[in-house]
């Protein structure tokens, strides 16, 4: 009767012991892991300075330089020539290899350079070249026929003489008509001086 | 040991002092730089600029330029030849217009066709407020003419290129 009484008591006293191991296995591969996890937070901020860790950043840096300086250059839009497509203080980026296989085409936007890329204009084709443009209270007419713009959402009244783009050269306009015509920057401007468009 | 641990402090003390004296001296395309650099210093202007600072900063712009200096734009009007008393006169108008204004020069393209003379391929980019509030930001690319007289480089021409034709 007394083995029989006592047998569960040993039972629970080793079921409790099994389960207090199982908590303590527990809690050390907690920390295990919570160590393994610390480390490896701490050697991707603060890695060793190995030859290998050395030549992997430094290629990491030519080629966010040669990608970013070269193919995708950051922009930071400032003006409101473009409104409302592009905002003024807008971020965007400038796509380089965008004409490198196709030629500028109508409604394209483009960044277009002056003595290099550190200050661009981004303007809209409305006309290639050949074509005939003019503006008749404000609205736009390639080779007499009248163009629908659905980008322009600050129209103005713009009279402008018609004229003929020359070879090589594309017709350039900002979005944003409502500016008096003698402060806004437009016209023709040769293909060369195209450098790409914006990315989005 | 020591030797050569004297000999290579030598050698790096000597590298770092050649390269230190090549740095803080400009060349030519530095100076040339330089100038581009006071012109844009005295041509802009702070909000509640001082009238001596004004007057100082005018009389400044005129050693930059040359006796008779060309100026081509596409508005025949500003196109002529100026002095240098003449063009500080014309920034002094230019500046009173503006209660805030800043010159940058950007993208620099220098060559020296011949000695003594550079052709410089540039942006100027024109930014500030008027003092009827109005917010002004232009850009052009300007094709300049430098000549160099007394080992200073002063401007004798200076071309607006037409990026945009009407």
């Amino acid at each position: 009767m007394f083995g029989i009484r006592r047998l569960p008591f040993v039972r629970v006293a080793f079921f409790h012991a099994l389960r207090f191991q199982n908590v303590v296995q527990k809690v050390r591969s907690y920390l295990k892991y919570k160590m393994v996890a610390y480390k490896k937070v701490r050697r991707f901020f603060l890695p060793s300075l190995t030859l290998k860790f050395l030549l992997r950043a430094s290629l990491v840096a030519i080629v966010a330089y040669l990608f970013f300086g070269r193919v995708c250059i950051p922009l930071r839009i400032q003006g409101s020539s473009m409104e409302p497509a592009y905002r003024n203080g807008g971020i965007n980026f400038c796509w380089r290899p965008r004409y490198l296989f196709s030629e500028p085409q109508r409604d394209d936007v483009v960044a277009v350079r002056l003595a290099g890329r550190k200050v661009m204009l981004l303007k809209r084709i409305v006309a290639v070249e050949g074509e005939r443009v003019e503006f008749r209270d404000g609205k736009l007419f390639v080779d007499g026929a009248e163009v629908d713009e659905p980008y322009v959402r600050y129209a103005g009244d713009w009279n402008l003489p018609s004229r003929q783009v020359e070879k090589d050269h594309v017709y350039v306009v900002g979005d944003n008509r409502s500016m008096d015509l003698e402060h806004h920057d437009f016209g023709q401007v040769s293909v060369d001086r195209i450098i790409g468009g914006p990315l989005w | 040991m020591v030797r050569l641990r004297y000999a290579v402090t030598m050698v790096v003390m000597m590298t770092s002092g050649t390269m230190a004296i090549l740095c803080s001296s400009p060349g030519e395309e530095g100076k040339v730089k330089k100038q581009f650099h006071f012109l844009s210093e005295w041509v802009s202007k702070d909000r509640g600029e001082k009238p001596l600072t004004t007057a100082r900063k005018i009389r400044n712009i005129r050693i930059l330029f040359a006796r008779e200096c060309a100026l081509k734009a596409h508005i025949d009007s500003y196109s002529g030849t100026y002095t240098p008393d003449e063009i500080a006169g014309h920034a002094a108008a230019v500046r009173s217009r503006f209660s805030s204004v800043s010159l940058s020069f950007y993208d620099f393209n220098i060559d020296f066709p011949e000695e003594g003379s550079a052709n410089v391929n540039v942006t100027a980019r024109l930014t500030g407020i008027s003092t009827t509030g109005e917010r002004v930001d232009d850009a052009h690319e300007l094709e300049c003419l430098l000549k160099c007289a007394e080992e200073k480089w002063i401007f004798t021409q200076v071309e607006v290129i037409d990026v945009l034709r009407r």
